[in-house]
């Protein structure tokens, strides 16, 4: 079952490793690094394979999408390109609003327009809720997913959380 | 608007359905993104050597899968072996020439005295290859049941040069097996004690029904091949698999 699973997704991925490449490209800017990218991910992929229900689905490519995406992100604060624009410094350049349920209030309107809205969301940020809430994995899965530390999950996740609230109330500083 | 005075409960909740909600949002931007771009105009320098890198790698590990399936059936064999000496170990058969006298000795001696009995020749390797089965199409010349209980299904065949042992489970993971053995130099061994023995008739053979707790072997030959059912089934359900058991050609 598995055999199987894994030669779909490998059939899957030699489909869409341009696609992939072209991300990891946007985010390294060198060929040799973004071709690394996209092998990297395809060992990931299949190392997490026990997480893919279906070849085809939505949830694999994007599957696919979010760990080349980070995996290049993470290539990029490695060889330290431009260190300004780490991940890290990143994450703490995005204020911290304290997200607390207990303060929201949130508008409908705003939810509806969430699918648009979530796009303004740091990508990184985005990846790491698909990651918790659509694919369940837990906190220490993601570390080894996102190869970050179990401290940096958590406080992406906060700010994660943090940014989204503040994007479905149209950027006001949470009440 | 959502209500401001719910309790935290029910807002950490409602919390956790936004960001599933966000988390399918993000999922279904990405798969927009893949379908808009049009992956032919991605332009990869190289891009049929780096195609072919790809394919290496996966087939690399296609190779290390395939590894990791090989182990775990060995691994499940190894384990369908050892279960199938354990059922075993609670049934005598011996050739088809002695078995009733063999079998009813054994029975009456249990009944004294046995409280546990060892196999003593029952070493499934010993006359070749043990092959695992897909299906019963490489059954031709055996026998195969047309009734199987409700809920339970073919979950391993396993054939030996003269031994095939279907082995059947359910959704609770009850089980049972059917085994034919056409090797008449057999010799096993059973524990009876407490167990009820009764002698009933399957397709017009004299045939044992042995049960003890919760497990029910039926054991009976027709000269040629000695068969028997065992597991946790209904005592009807067992009767009705040993009657319509038929040779497939």
């Amino acid at each position: 079952m598995k055999k199987d699973l894994a030669i779909k997704i490998e059939a899957l991925f030699l489909q869409y490793n341009r696609f992939l490449y072209s991300i990891a490209y946007k985010i390294l800017n060198e060929h040799q690094l973004a071709q690394d990218a996209v092998q990297m991910t395809f060992v990931k992929v299949i190392d997490n394979i026990k997480a893919i229900d279906e070849q085809n689905s939505s949830k694999t490519k994007a599957f696919m999408v979010i760990i080349c995406r980070n995996i290049a992100i993470n290539l990029y604060n490695k060889r330290k390109f431009n260190p300004s624009l780490m991940l890290d410094e990143i994450d703490n350049s995005i204020p911290d609003y304290s997200y607390n349920p207990d303060y929201q209030i949130i508008s409908l309107e705003s939810l509806a327009e969430l699918k648009t809205k979530i796009k303004m969301l740091y990508q990184p940020y985005a990846d790491i809720i698909a990651l918790k809430y659509i694919f369940g994995y837990s906190e220490k899965e993601i570390t080894k997913i996102l190869d970050i530390t179990e401290q940096n999950v958590r406080v992406r996740l906060h700010r994660a959380k943090t940014s989204l609230m503040k994007i479905i109330n149209n950027g006001d500083e949470m009440k | 608007m959502i209500a401001n005075n719910i309790d935290n409960l029910t807002k950490e909740k409602l919390a956790e359905t936004i960001f599933s909600y966000a988390g399918a949002c993000h999922i279904d931007n990405i798969n927009e993104e893949i379908e808009n771009n049009s992956i032919n105009n991605i332009i990869i320098s190289n891009h049929k050597e780096f195609d072919k890198i790809l394919y290496k790698l996966a087939k690399t590990y296609r190779r290390r899968i395939n590894y990791l399936n090989n182990t775990n059936k060995a691994s499940r064999i190894a384990a369908v072996i050892i279960i199938s000496i354990i059922i075993l170990s609670t049934i005598l058969i011996s050739s088809v020439d002695a078995i009733r006298m063999k079998f009813f000795n054994l029975f009456m001696e249990s009944k004294e005295e046995y409280s546990k009995i060892t196999i003593k020749k029952s070493d499934l390797t010993e006359d070749g290859n043990i092959d695992i089965l897909e299906n019963s199409d490489d059954l031709n010349n055996w026998y195969i049941p047309s009734y199987v209980p409700n809920d339970f299904n073919v979950e391993k065949i396993i054939k030996q040069n003269k031994l095939i042992i279907i082995i059947f489970k359910d959704s609770e993971n009850n089980s049972f097996v059917f085994e034919q053995n056409s090797d008449l130099n057999r010799e096993y061994m059973l524990d009876t004690e407490n167990a009820l023995i009764e002698k009933i008739s399957v397709q017009g053979q004299e045939a044992i029904i042995i049960t003890k707790e919760k497990i029910i072997t039926a054991i009976w030959d027709n000269d040629e091949i000695v068969f028997n059912v065992s597991g946790q089934v209904s005592r009807e359900d067992i009767l009705k698999f040993c009657e319509n058991i038929y040779l497939k050609k």
